[in-house]
């Protein structure tokens, strides 16, 4: 009884300070290294051979992207921002092929947008390819 | 002249005001430790474009390009034949699913003949990285 009680008395004579010590350090490891982006995805598949618009098998739907945003499409003018619009107008088939003919200095950011939107209306069927080809 | 008693209550008193704040701090810990990403991200300096696509799949090969038009794996400036020969010699095939993490900023002059070179090496499915829309979760 009276070793137990020693015991238990050098057990609570063991500083708490050290172990807080440890855990801020991990805690400040852990704040530092974790991230909290959560990385997306915008796949596609990549031509069997290097794509052509007039190549493209069944309904093909050709899109000419330029920098800023602004589309061609059908020998029409367009906006970014207004692509969604123009294509619930239209009504594609899901199995429409879209072929964004970029201009060389286009930013995959506006590729990438493009490709959202085109997904959002439900033509996942997206191929990239440059202007002029 | 010393109260000993008293003095190790103190001692007592000081430890046990300490719980919570170590209670909390565990807690706090394992937030981050559960919640955060711990995924290989060796280049830090790229901004992938943002969009409101699916969640990104881990497992295919990542490759890196930053927006002067370098392309990057595991940390280190490559060009997509030598990425293939160092698979090679690993004794692993060039996947047929590839991940590339672009910078926004890249212009399709840089990744429309990059997607031309993955073609020949035979890449069937491109997924280029994004982050979350702002906004969207």
């Amino acid at each position: 009884m009276h070793l137990q009680s020693h015991h238990r008395k050098a057990l609570r004579r063991i500083s708490l300070t050290p172990l807080a010590d440890l855990v801020f350090i991990l805690l400040v490891f852990f704040i530092l290294e974790t991230s909290f982006v959560e990385f997306r995805e915008v796949a596609f598949k990549v031509p069997d051979e290097p794509t052509k618009a007039s190549h493209a098998e069944g309904e093909s739907l050709s899109i000419q992207v330029f920098p800023g945003g602004k589309l061609w499409i059908d020998g029409e003018s367009l906006a970014l921002a207004d692509l969604s619009q123009w294509l619930l107008r239209q009504q594609f088939s899901a199995e429409t092929a879209v072929i964004l003919q970029a201009e060389d200095s286009v930013s995959l950011q506006i590729l990438v947008e493009a490709m959202d939107l085109l997904r959002a209306q439900s033509l996942p069927r997206v191929q990239i390819q440059a202007l002029g080809d | 002249m010393f109260d000993l008693g008293s003095e190790h209550d103190r001692k007592k008193l000081s430890d046990d005001n300490m719980l919570p704040v170590i209670n909390m701090t565990f807690l706090l810990l394992l937030f981050f430790i559960v919640v955060g990403n711990f995924s290989e991200n060796y280049m830090k300096d790229i901004a992938p474009p943002e969009s409101s696509s699916q969640v990104l799949r881990q497992e295919a090969e990542e490759l890196s390009l930053s927006a002067d038009g370098t392309l990057w794996w595991r940390g280190e400036a490559t060009t997509l034949s030598n990425w293939a020969s160092q698979l090679q010699a690993e004794g692993q095939a060039v996947p047929v699913r590839v991940s590339l993490r672009a910078d926004g900023q890249t212009p399709a002059a840089t990744i429309i003949p990059l997607i031309d070179e993955l073609r020949l090496l035979k890449v069937t499915r491109l997924a280029l990285v994004t982050v979350n829309s702002p906004g969207q979760y």
